[in-house]
Protein backbone atom coordinates (compact mmCIF):
# COMPACT_ATOMS: atom_id res chain seq x y z
CA UNK A 1 0.00 0.00 0.00
CA UNK A 2 1.02 3.02 -0.93
CA UNK A 3 1.55 6.55 0.98
CA UNK A 4 -1.14 8.73 -1.12
CA UNK A 5 -3.27 5.31 -1.42
CA UNK A 6 -3.39 5.19 2.36
CA UNK A 7 -3.96 9.27 2.68
CA UNK A 8 -7.24 8.66 0.05
CA UNK A 9 -8.90 5.47 2.70
CA UNK A 10 -8.16 7.87 5.71
CA UNK A 11 -9.81 10.55 3.59
CA UNK A 12 -12.97 8.43 2.19
CA UNK A 13 -13.22 7.13 6.09
CA UNK A 14 -14.02 10.42 7.63
CA UNK A 15 -16.18 10.86 4.82
CA UNK A 16 -18.47 8.13 6.23
CA UNK A 17 -17.13 5.46 3.78
CA UNK A 18 -16.59 2.17 6.20
CA UNK A 19 -15.50 0.27 3.52
CA UNK A 20 -12.19 2.13 3.25
CA UNK A 21 -12.07 1.52 6.51
CA UNK A 22 -12.25 -2.25 6.32
CA UNK A 23 -10.08 -1.85 3.26
CA UNK A 24 -7.20 -0.81 5.79
CA UNK A 25 -7.86 -3.36 8.62
CA UNK A 26 -7.61 -6.04 6.10
CA UNK A 27 -4.47 -4.25 4.52
CA UNK A 28 -2.55 -3.78 8.00
CA UNK A 29 -4.23 -5.84 10.04
CA UNK A 30 -1.28 -9.25 9.68
CA UNK A 31 1.55 -6.69 10.36
CA UNK A 32 0.13 -5.13 13.09
CA UNK A 33 -0.69 -8.67 15.07
CA UNK A 34 2.71 -9.95 13.87
CA UNK A 35 4.63 -6.84 15.66
CA UNK A 36 2.18 -7.07 18.93
CA UNK A 37 2.78 -11.19 19.05
CA UNK A 38 6.34 -11.09 19.37
CA UNK A 39 6.65 -8.41 21.84
CA UNK A 40 3.42 -9.80 24.41
CA UNK A 41 3.97 -13.55 22.75
CA UNK A 42 0.67 -14.75 23.72
CA UNK A 43 -1.55 -15.24 20.67
CA UNK A 44 -4.57 -14.43 22.01
CA UNK A 45 -3.53 -11.42 23.79
CA UNK A 46 -1.77 -10.71 20.98
CA UNK A 47 -4.84 -10.51 19.04
CA UNK A 48 -6.91 -8.79 21.27
CA UNK A 49 -4.54 -6.00 21.34
CA UNK A 50 -4.65 -5.85 17.72
CA UNK A 51 -8.31 -5.43 18.07
CA UNK A 52 -7.83 -2.27 20.56
CA UNK A 53 -5.45 -1.02 18.20
CA UNK A 54 -7.71 -0.76 15.01
CA UNK A 55 -10.66 -0.09 16.93
CA UNK A 56 -8.70 3.38 18.46
CA UNK A 57 -7.18 4.05 15.32
CA UNK A 58 -10.84 3.70 13.80
CA UNK A 59 -12.02 6.34 16.81
CA UNK A 60 -9.19 8.57 16.26
CA UNK A 61 -8.82 8.71 12.22
CA UNK A 62 -9.44 12.68 12.74
CA UNK A 63 -5.67 12.85 14.83
CA UNK A 64 -4.31 11.06 12.07
CA UNK A 65 -1.41 12.94 10.93
CA UNK A 66 -0.57 12.69 7.27
CA UNK A 67 2.87 14.18 7.14
CA UNK A 68 3.68 10.72 8.15
CA UNK A 69 3.03 7.49 6.66
CA UNK A 70 -0.31 5.69 7.72
CA UNK A 71 1.30 2.44 9.01
CA UNK A 72 3.66 4.36 11.26
CA UNK A 73 0.83 6.09 13.27
CA UNK A 74 -0.47 2.65 13.47
CA UNK A 75 2.50 1.20 15.06
CA UNK A 76 2.28 4.24 17.42
CA UNK A 77 -0.99 2.95 18.85
CA UNK A 78 0.15 -0.78 18.57
CA UNK A 79 3.50 -0.05 20.41
CA UNK A 80 1.20 1.89 23.34
CA UNK A 81 -1.17 -0.69 23.84
CA UNK A 82 1.40 -3.25 24.00
CA UNK A 83 3.14 -1.01 26.62
CA UNK A 84 0.43 -0.47 28.92
CA UNK A 85 -0.13 -4.57 28.34
CA UNK A 86 3.21 -5.37 29.51
CA UNK A 87 3.44 -3.11 32.33
CA UNK A 88 -0.30 -4.44 33.59
CA UNK A 89 1.42 -8.14 33.24
CA UNK A 90 4.83 -8.47 33.18
CA UNK A 91 5.95 -11.41 30.46
CA UNK A 92 8.30 -14.52 30.91
CA UNK A 93 11.31 -13.99 28.58
CA UNK A 94 11.22 -16.96 26.44
CA UNK A 95 14.89 -19.01 27.13
CA UNK A 96 16.64 -19.76 23.80
CA UNK A 97 17.19 -23.82 25.69
CA UNK A 98 13.32 -24.18 25.82
CA UNK A 99 12.48 -26.59 23.83
CA UNK A 100 9.50 -27.42 24.89
CA UNK A 101 7.37 -24.86 23.53
CA UNK A 102 7.57 -25.15 19.89
CA UNK A 103 6.76 -22.43 17.82
CA UNK A 104 3.55 -22.72 14.74
CA UNK A 105 4.99 -21.04 11.94
CA UNK A 106 4.12 -21.13 7.80
CA UNK A 107 6.64 -23.59 5.64
CA UNK A 108 8.20 -22.27 3.39
CA UNK A 109 10.59 -24.19 0.90
CA UNK A 110 9.70 -26.77 -1.76
CA UNK A 111 11.12 -29.81 -0.52
CA UNK A 112 10.53 -30.96 3.00
CA UNK A 113 14.48 -31.12 3.70
CA UNK A 114 14.15 -26.97 2.77
CA UNK A 115 11.35 -26.78 4.74
CA UNK A 116 12.74 -28.21 7.81
CA UNK A 117 15.61 -26.30 7.42
CA UNK A 118 14.25 -22.89 6.48
CA UNK A 119 11.49 -23.65 9.93
CA UNK A 120 14.30 -24.36 11.84
CA UNK A 121 16.44 -21.53 11.18
CA UNK A 122 13.02 -19.24 11.76
CA UNK A 123 12.72 -21.08 15.02
CA UNK A 124 15.94 -19.81 16.11
CA UNK A 125 15.48 -16.44 14.94
CA UNK A 126 12.25 -16.14 16.83
CA UNK A 127 13.66 -18.04 20.29
CA UNK A 128 16.56 -15.24 19.82
CA UNK A 129 14.43 -12.49 19.41
CA UNK A 130 12.11 -13.27 22.35
CA UNK A 131 15.30 -13.83 24.60
CA UNK A 132 15.51 -10.11 24.27
CA UNK A 133 13.47 -7.43 26.02
CA UNK A 134 10.47 -6.34 24.64
CA UNK A 135 12.26 -2.46 24.67
CA UNK A 136 15.17 -4.20 22.39
CA UNK A 137 12.76 -6.48 20.67
CA UNK A 138 10.45 -3.76 18.96
CA UNK A 139 13.18 -1.53 18.12
CA UNK A 140 15.15 -4.45 15.69
CA UNK A 141 11.13 -5.53 14.63
CA UNK A 142 10.92 -1.83 13.41
CA UNK A 143 13.90 -1.49 12.16
CA UNK A 144 14.84 -4.68 10.06
CA UNK A 145 11.28 -6.45 9.95
CA UNK A 146 9.16 -3.35 9.06
CA UNK A 147 11.89 -1.09 7.47
CA UNK A 148 11.01 1.68 9.23
CA UNK A 149 13.44 4.87 8.85
CA UNK A 150 15.19 6.65 12.59
CA UNK A 151 12.84 9.75 12.02
CA UNK A 152 9.26 6.91 11.60
CA UNK A 153 10.77 4.93 14.47
CA UNK A 154 11.26 8.02 16.62
CA UNK A 155 7.91 8.87 15.92
CA UNK A 156 6.12 5.12 16.51
CA UNK A 157 7.83 5.11 20.22
CA UNK A 158 7.97 8.82 21.28
CA UNK A 159 11.35 9.11 21.60
CA UNK A 160 14.17 11.36 20.19
CA UNK A 161 16.33 9.79 16.83
CA UNK A 162 19.29 9.68 19.10
CA UNK A 163 18.10 7.27 21.74
CA UNK A 164 16.52 5.31 18.39
CA UNK A 165 20.19 5.27 17.60
CA UNK A 166 21.45 4.70 20.52
CA UNK A 167 18.54 1.23 21.56
CA UNK A 168 19.38 -0.13 18.39
CA UNK A 169 23.22 -0.20 18.87
CA UNK A 170 22.52 -1.64 22.14
CA UNK A 171 20.18 -4.77 20.65
CA UNK A 172 22.01 -5.29 18.61
CA UNK A 173 25.31 -6.00 20.94
CA UNK A 174 22.60 -7.90 23.06
CA UNK A 175 21.49 -10.07 19.97
CA UNK A 176 25.16 -11.19 19.31
CA UNK A 177 25.48 -11.72 23.04
CA UNK A 178 22.02 -14.09 22.81
CA UNK A 179 23.58 -15.88 20.00
CA UNK A 180 27.20 -16.31 20.77
CA UNK A 181 26.30 -18.19 24.13
CA UNK A 182 23.69 -20.16 21.81
CA UNK A 183 26.52 -21.04 19.83
CA UNK A 184 28.88 -21.60 22.97
CA UNK A 185 27.06 -23.55 25.76
CA UNK A 186 30.49 -23.61 27.96
CA UNK A 187 29.56 -19.29 28.44
CA UNK A 188 26.35 -19.75 30.61
CA UNK A 189 27.89 -17.19 33.15
CA UNK A 190 28.04 -15.18 30.21
CA UNK A 191 24.51 -16.06 29.44
CA UNK A 192 23.36 -15.32 32.73
CA UNK A 193 25.41 -12.12 33.25
CA UNK A 194 23.26 -11.05 29.61
CA UNK A 195 19.79 -12.12 31.74
CA UNK A 196 20.76 -9.67 34.26
CA UNK A 197 21.48 -7.25 31.89
CA UNK A 198 18.25 -7.84 30.46
CA UNK A 199 16.11 -7.71 33.57
CA UNK A 200 17.76 -4.23 34.51
CA UNK A 201 16.90 -2.43 31.63
CA UNK A 202 13.33 -3.86 31.14
CA UNK B 1 35.54 -19.61 18.20
CA UNK B 2 32.55 -19.28 16.25
CA UNK B 3 32.78 -15.89 14.77
CA UNK B 4 30.16 -13.10 16.10
CA UNK B 5 27.03 -12.72 14.12
CA UNK B 6 27.26 -9.70 12.08
CA UNK B 7 24.53 -6.62 11.68
CA UNK B 8 24.07 -7.73 7.88
CA UNK B 9 22.94 -11.15 9.51
CA UNK B 10 21.27 -9.80 12.52
CA UNK B 11 18.93 -7.60 10.13
CA UNK B 12 18.57 -11.05 7.81
CA UNK B 13 17.06 -12.93 10.78
CA UNK B 14 14.84 -10.33 11.58
CA UNK B 15 13.92 -9.48 8.06
CA UNK B 16 12.94 -13.35 7.16
CA UNK B 17 10.50 -13.49 9.84
CA UNK B 18 7.06 -14.05 8.66
CA UNK B 19 4.12 -12.56 9.25
CA UNK B 20 1.59 -14.51 11.91
CA UNK B 21 -2.35 -14.19 10.34
CA UNK B 22 -4.90 -13.08 12.88
CA UNK B 23 -8.08 -15.36 12.78
CA UNK B 24 -10.95 -15.41 10.37
CA UNK B 25 -13.16 -13.81 12.08
CA UNK B 26 -11.15 -10.70 13.12
CA UNK B 27 -12.45 -8.35 10.78
CA UNK B 28 -15.36 -9.32 11.78
CA UNK B 29 -15.12 -8.59 15.86
CA UNK B 30 -13.17 -5.40 14.92
CA UNK B 31 -16.21 -3.59 12.88
CA UNK B 32 -19.19 -5.02 15.30
CA UNK B 33 -16.76 -3.11 17.99
CA UNK B 34 -16.32 0.31 15.93
CA UNK B 35 -19.80 0.25 14.76
CA UNK B 36 -19.52 -0.29 11.36
CA UNK B 37 -21.81 -2.79 9.06
CA UNK B 38 -19.91 -5.83 8.03
CA UNK B 39 -19.40 -5.84 4.06
CA UNK B 40 -22.70 -6.81 2.63
CA UNK B 41 -22.92 -10.14 0.36
CA UNK B 42 -22.12 -9.71 -3.10
CA UNK B 43 -25.21 -10.11 -5.02
CA UNK B 44 -26.62 -7.15 -2.65
CA UNK B 45 -23.96 -4.95 -3.69
CA UNK B 46 -24.00 -5.80 -7.14
CA UNK B 47 -27.46 -5.31 -7.17
CA UNK B 48 -26.72 -1.88 -5.49
CA UNK B 49 -23.96 -0.75 -8.55
CA UNK B 50 -26.92 -1.60 -10.65
CA UNK B 51 -29.80 0.94 -9.40
CA UNK B 52 -27.02 3.48 -9.26
CA UNK B 53 -25.91 3.34 -12.66
CA UNK B 54 -29.59 2.51 -14.16
CA UNK B 55 -30.79 5.50 -11.56
CA UNK B 56 -27.79 7.58 -13.10
CA UNK B 57 -28.65 6.83 -16.68
CA UNK B 58 -32.11 8.03 -16.61
CA UNK B 59 -31.61 10.86 -14.47
CA UNK B 60 -29.12 12.18 -17.56
CA UNK B 61 -31.80 11.43 -20.24
CA UNK B 62 -34.71 12.98 -18.03
CA UNK B 63 -32.20 15.44 -17.71
CA UNK B 64 -31.75 16.10 -20.96
CA UNK B 65 -34.88 15.94 -22.47
CA UNK B 66 -35.94 18.61 -20.03
CA UNK B 67 -33.48 20.68 -21.00
CA UNK B 68 -34.18 20.23 -24.71
CA UNK B 69 -37.75 20.71 -24.29
CA UNK B 70 -37.52 23.91 -22.07
CA UNK B 71 -35.18 25.60 -24.83
CA UNK B 72 -37.32 24.52 -27.28
CA UNK B 73 -40.07 26.10 -25.49
CA UNK B 74 -38.24 29.38 -24.46
CA UNK B 75 -36.85 29.74 -28.16
CA UNK B 76 -40.44 29.37 -29.55
CA UNK B 77 -42.23 31.50 -27.06
CA UNK B 78 -43.51 34.51 -29.01
CA UNK B 79 -45.69 31.78 -31.28
CA UNK B 80 -46.66 29.83 -28.41
CA UNK B 81 -48.03 32.37 -26.15
CA UNK B 82 -50.87 33.77 -28.79
CA UNK B 83 -51.72 29.81 -29.55
CA UNK B 84 -52.15 28.98 -26.16
CA UNK B 85 -54.25 32.12 -25.86
CA UNK B 86 -56.54 30.86 -28.31
CA UNK B 87 -58.72 28.07 -27.90
CA UNK B 88 -59.49 26.71 -31.62
CA UNK B 89 -55.98 27.87 -32.42
CA UNK B 90 -54.39 25.73 -29.82
CA UNK B 91 -56.99 22.55 -31.02
CA UNK B 92 -55.29 23.75 -34.54
CA UNK B 93 -52.18 23.50 -33.50
CA UNK B 94 -51.82 20.57 -31.59
CA UNK B 95 -53.48 18.09 -34.46
CA UNK B 96 -50.38 19.92 -36.23
CA UNK B 97 -47.79 18.60 -34.06
CA UNK B 98 -49.81 15.12 -33.65
CA UNK B 99 -49.30 15.14 -37.61
CA UNK B 100 -45.76 16.11 -37.53
CA UNK B 101 -44.57 13.70 -34.34
CA UNK B 102 -46.16 11.00 -36.50
CA UNK B 103 -44.15 11.40 -39.54
CA UNK B 104 -40.96 11.87 -37.36
CA UNK B 105 -41.95 8.80 -35.98
CA UNK B 106 -42.23 6.64 -39.16
CA UNK B 107 -38.63 8.27 -40.44
CA UNK B 108 -37.45 6.84 -37.05
CA UNK B 109 -38.93 3.38 -37.65
CA UNK B 110 -37.89 3.61 -40.84
CA UNK B 111 -34.04 4.53 -39.57
CA UNK B 112 -34.24 1.53 -36.94
CA UNK B 113 -35.75 -0.64 -39.58
CA UNK B 114 -32.81 -0.16 -41.80
CA UNK B 115 -30.20 -0.35 -38.81
CA UNK B 116 -31.81 -3.52 -37.99
CA UNK B 117 -31.43 -5.04 -41.50
CA UNK B 118 -27.79 -3.78 -41.44
CA UNK B 119 -26.98 -5.62 -38.43
CA UNK B 120 -28.44 -8.47 -39.65
CA UNK B 121 -26.42 -8.46 -42.71
CA UNK B 122 -23.20 -7.67 -40.78
CA UNK B 123 -23.88 -9.96 -37.90
CA UNK B 124 -24.49 -12.67 -40.90
CA UNK B 125 -20.84 -11.73 -42.46
CA UNK B 126 -19.40 -11.41 -39.53
CA UNK B 127 -20.52 -13.00 -36.65
CA UNK B 128 -21.16 -10.41 -34.57
CA UNK B 129 -22.23 -11.00 -31.69
CA UNK B 130 -19.25 -12.82 -29.88
CA UNK B 131 -17.77 -8.84 -30.66
CA UNK B 132 -20.47 -7.24 -28.81
CA UNK B 133 -20.51 -9.62 -26.07
CA UNK B 134 -17.02 -9.51 -25.86
CA UNK B 135 -16.91 -5.47 -26.13
CA UNK B 136 -19.98 -4.90 -23.46
CA UNK B 137 -17.61 -7.37 -20.55
CA UNK B 138 -14.83 -4.84 -21.56
CA UNK B 139 -16.18 -2.06 -21.38
CA UNK B 140 -18.22 -3.28 -18.24
CA UNK B 141 -15.16 -4.44 -16.26
CA UNK B 142 -13.63 -1.16 -16.92
CA UNK B 143 -16.38 0.73 -15.53
CA UNK B 144 -16.32 -1.35 -13.10
CA UNK B 145 -12.61 -1.15 -11.99
CA UNK B 146 -12.67 2.81 -12.10
CA UNK B 147 -15.57 3.45 -10.36
CA UNK B 148 -13.94 1.48 -7.44
CA UNK B 149 -10.29 2.84 -7.90
CA UNK B 150 -9.68 5.49 -4.49
CA UNK B 151 -8.62 7.87 -6.65
CA UNK B 152 -12.39 8.27 -8.23
CA UNK B 153 -13.58 8.02 -4.74
CA UNK B 154 -15.77 10.50 -3.20
CA UNK B 155 -13.80 13.26 -1.40
CA UNK B 156 -14.79 13.21 2.19
CA UNK B 157 -14.44 16.59 4.29
CA UNK B 158 -11.43 16.72 6.58
CA UNK B 159 -11.99 17.00 9.82
CA UNK B 160 -8.91 17.53 12.51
Amino acid sequence: MTTETDRLLVQRCLGGDARAFEELLENYKNQIYSFIRRLIENPQDAEDQTQETFIKAFRRLDSYDPAYPFITWLFRIAHNASVDFLRAKRPQTVSIDDEDAPLELEDKGDCVETAVSVKMETERAERLLASLPPLYREILLLKYHEELTGREMAEVLGIPEGTVKIRLFRARALMREKFNAMARPETAEKSNAVKNFCRKNF
Amino acid sequence: MKDPITDAEIAGLIASLPYYTVAKDFNRKVLAAAGIGAREALPARWKLWAERAVGTMAACWLGTAAFSVSLLVIMNIGDILPVLADPRAFSACVKFYALKAGFLAVDVLGFLSLAKALVVILAGRLNLLPYLAGSTLLAGSVILALSRHPAYARPGAARR
